[in-house]
């Protein structure tokens, strides 16, 4: 039996305008698990995407789905995967069931399998009060959570999630989270990109980051957040008209402070201990002539890893 | 099967989209209604047209006085003496006349609608061009017909080429030995895009294939059928019977429009096709049915079959709609309906292929609309759905043809003419969906 659902070796994406979105491309997602492209937007995760499952044609390298070449357009792909848009695609003059069974009915699933799938997936998505009002009618979570379903009716061995939950609501958000989690002990293997470090942290069993078109790093969230290093960080606002390069030099004159960067307009510092040693730090900031405006405190996050990789932030995204 | 259930969710999506599904059904409506005030609501009334004629014909007559070119052919090969003055005996209009004197003095002058008392032209004679214009310029005459020199010399032509076929047919010659028949032209003066002008034209131009077809049909009954050939569903009998122009009970200038209106409703069909396959691409819904084992085939078959569904609908509609506001079909309805349903679903297919051509080269759902209704409407003009307008350029489109089909089955019962224009309109529109077709599934379909 082979152990990985999909394997892309050497994957290489040069558009026509010149822009290299993802370059070298390699790695090898394990049956059964949740695999994370993590990266700010324009950063080539849709592209890596959509290469993986034969929607765009590579300009170098291939993808292995259950020993199988991916070619663009397939049979193997649209048996075997199924792909969850960024998006919400819906058809939104026809009915949350009737959305459903006309996939159901173009994927060739036998028809009452389908019906009883449907039934399934509008329970699981909490939508059976919703069953027969048509898809314009409803919230926006709500379109999220059938447009995952639709996505699922064929039963794909692999399914893929573009950015499955911008925009939500957190509880909306948790809702449709929860139920990705079990994908897995259901038997499928989930590729989803996200620029959500959140989201990747919660969801996914291993994460790539990747930014430019390249692969930075690969690992589970937990081995990634502590190769970014010990301790706990601060993030501290200045007041108008602070240097902030060289506060964050000023700090790396502390002894008790392991790092020092400025990410966002802000002067990331991070430290074992930090909370104890705040006031310290508060003086010595005064002491260099410059007033903090806000404090925030967290333990270490993806952003960190990412932070720590680029020197930028997430949510900053990729130039061009 | 993908096909029908594609078909089934495009009949859902259009009927529940409620504003653009009753636009769809009621647009063509609302121009039965408007364009019947346009001609006058309580007109129920048979109109005569008045049209000036000018005879400038400088043939010899026909018949009686002038020996036909072919006579000594037939004579020959024959083996008897053929009298053509006791042949034509028969024939109402021989005399010493020319086929102009023919044409305009008895023809068109005789004839009249279906009641048969209404004449349909009064006739004016004019002695020159000048006259004609002044009197089109006053908007005195509906039509001015100008009858060239050699019109006798032209239709001899053609009967002499009729002779020619069925001794070639019958194997007593080969080749053309009365090559070099004389083409002439009536021209037809009057203000263009009036309806006066459009109806009386269209009728003129009726009157003229069936003189000249009348002629044809003599002779191939004197030279054919003694040769063995089948009768011509015609006798030789020459009268204005014989090329009777419609089978309405009144004839009112509405009625010529509604046929071109039942096409004209049908040609908004591109419209639906155009923007709501660009929608299925903007939201990517196209995508996510390319994703599935959903073909071409089954995409293009589902779209197409769907508006045909649709096109039934509104030809049913605007056939009721005409019948409502008092329009005069032709003939038994449980005949007419069908045919116009089948000529419908034809100039249906042409729209669909229209629909997926710009489908295949606009972005956005608005664009496709606007840019079929900015190519329909000068469409519907150009290929003579309201007036014919006797454009060559267009002669051949399919809804010019479903246009000639829709009138000669429901103004005239003509089944032959409506038969072979909707053969043609069928052709026509099978080309334009196979290259609709062909560019859709390069430009959106590549993958499915």
């Amino acid at each position: 039996m082979e152990e990985y659902a999909i394997e892309t070796e050497h994957l290489k994406m040069i558009y026509p305008n010149g822009l290299e979105a993802v370059k070298d491309l390699s790695i090898k997602v394990k049956k059964g698990e949740v695999f994370g492209f993590l990266g700010p937007n324009g950063a080539g995760k849709s592209t890596s995407l959509n290469m993986m499952v034969g929607l765009l044609r590579p300009t170098k390298g291939r993808t292995v789905i259950g020993g199988h070449e991916v070619t663009p357009w397939s049979t193997l792909v649209k048996e075997h995967v199924g792909i969850c848009p960024q998006e919400t695609v819906l058809w939104n003059d026809l009915t949350c069931y009737e959305n459903i069974m006309l996939l159901s009915d173009l994927y060739d699933v036998p028809r009452e399998e389908g019906q009883s799938r449907a039934e399934k997936l509008l329970e699981d998505m909490q939508l059976t009060e919703k069953h027969d009002e048509l898809a314009r009618s409803l919230s926006g979570g709500m379109k999220r959570r059938l447009n995952l379903a639709m996505s699922l009716i064929h039963n794909p061995e692999v399914l893929l999630l573009d950015e499955p939950s911008p925009g939500l609501d957190p509880q909306t958000r948790r809702v449709l989270w929860d139920y990705i989690a079990t994908l897995p002990k259901k038997g499928h293997t989930l590729v989803l990109t996200t620029h959500d470090m959140d989201e990747a942290d919660y969801l996914s069993d291993r994460v790539a980051i990747i930014d430019h078109g390249e692969l930075l790093v690969l690992d589970t969230p937990e081995r990634l957040k502590a190769q970014v290093g010990e301790g706990d960080v601060l993030e501290l606002a200045f007041e108008e008209g602070a240097d902030l390069q060289s506060s964050a030099n000023d700090f790396k004159t502390r002894g008790d402070v392991i790092d020092a960067k400025v990410s966002g307009g802000r002067v990331v510092l991070r430290a074992r201990g930090v909370m104890n040693h705040l006031p310290d730090i508060i003086e010595f900031v005064e002491k260099h002539g410059s007033r903090i405006r806000d404090i925030r405190y967290r333990g270490n996050t993806l952003e960190d890893v990412f932070i720590s990789l680029t020197g930028r932030q997430l949510r900053e995204g990729t130039p061009g | 099967m993908k096909l029908l259930k594609l078909t089934v969710k495009g009949v859902k999506e259009t009927t529940r989209d409620r504003k653009s599904f009753l636009f769809i059904m009621l647009f063509p409506v609302m121009f039965i209604l408007i364009f019947r005030l346009a001609f006058g609501w309580g007109e129920t009334a048979n109109e005569t047209y008045t049209i000036a004629v000018l005879d400038l014909d400088t043939g010899q007559g026909p018949w009686d006085n002038h020996e036909p070119s072919w006579l000594s052919y037939v004579n020959m090969l024959m083996g008897t003496s053929f009298n053509a003055t006791t042949f034509f005996g028969t024939v109402a209009l021989n005399g010493n006349s020319t086929a102009g004197e023919q044409f305009t003095g008895h023809v068109l002058k005789d004839a009249k609608y279906e009641d048969g008392k209404t004449r349909i032209f009064d006739i004016k004679v004019i002695d020159d061009v000048k006259t004609g214009d002044d009197m089109i310029r006053k908007e005195e005459v509906a039509a001015v017909i100008i009858i060239p020199a050699n019109f006798t010399s032209a239709i001899q032509g053609i009967a002499d080429k009729a002779v020619v076929e069925e001794l070639r047919a019958h194997s007593r010659i080969t080749g053309d030995p009365m090559s070099g028949y004389a083409n002439a032209t009536i021209e037809l003066k009057g203000t263009q895009g009036t309806m006066a002008y459009s109806i009386a034209s269209a009728i003129v131009r009726g009157y003229l294939g069936g003189y000249a077809g009348m002629e044809e049909t003599v002779v191939r009954q004197v030279v054919g059928v003694p040769l063995g050939g089948a009768a011509p569903k015609e006798g030789p009998t020459f009268s204005t019977e014989n090329v009777q122009r419609g089978k309405t009970s009144k004839f009112v200038a509405f009625d010529w429009i509604a046929p071109g209106m039942i096409v004209f409703g049908l040609m908004m069909t591109t419209m639906g096709v155009a923007s709501g396959l660009v929608h299925e691409v903007k939201n990517k819904t196209l995508n996510r049915l390319k994703l599935t084992k959903m073909s071409a085939v089954d995409m293009m078959g589902g779209a197409t079959l769907q508006w045909l569904v649709i096109g039934v609908l509104q030809t049913l509609l605007i056939f009721a709609s005409a019948l409502a506001v008092g329009t005069h079909f032709a003939g038994n309805y449980a005949v007419a309906i069908p045919a116009a349903l089948l000529i419908g679903v034809v100039v249906v297919l042409a729209s669909v292929a229209l629909g997926l051509i710009i489908s295949s080269f606009v972005d956005d759902p608005e664009q496709a609309s606007n840019l079929g209704t900015l190519i329909v409407v000068p469409l519907s003009f150009f290929t003579g759905v309201y007036f014919d307008l006797g454009l060559a350029i267009t002669r051949y489109l399919p809804w010019t043809q479903g246009s000639t089909a829709m009138r000669q089955a429901l103004l005239y019962n003509n089944w032959d003419q409506a038969a072979t224009a909707a053969i043609i309109c069928l052709v026509g529109a099978v080309i334009m969906f196979a290259i609709g077709v062909a560019a859709f599934k390069v430009k959106r379909l590549r993958g499915a």
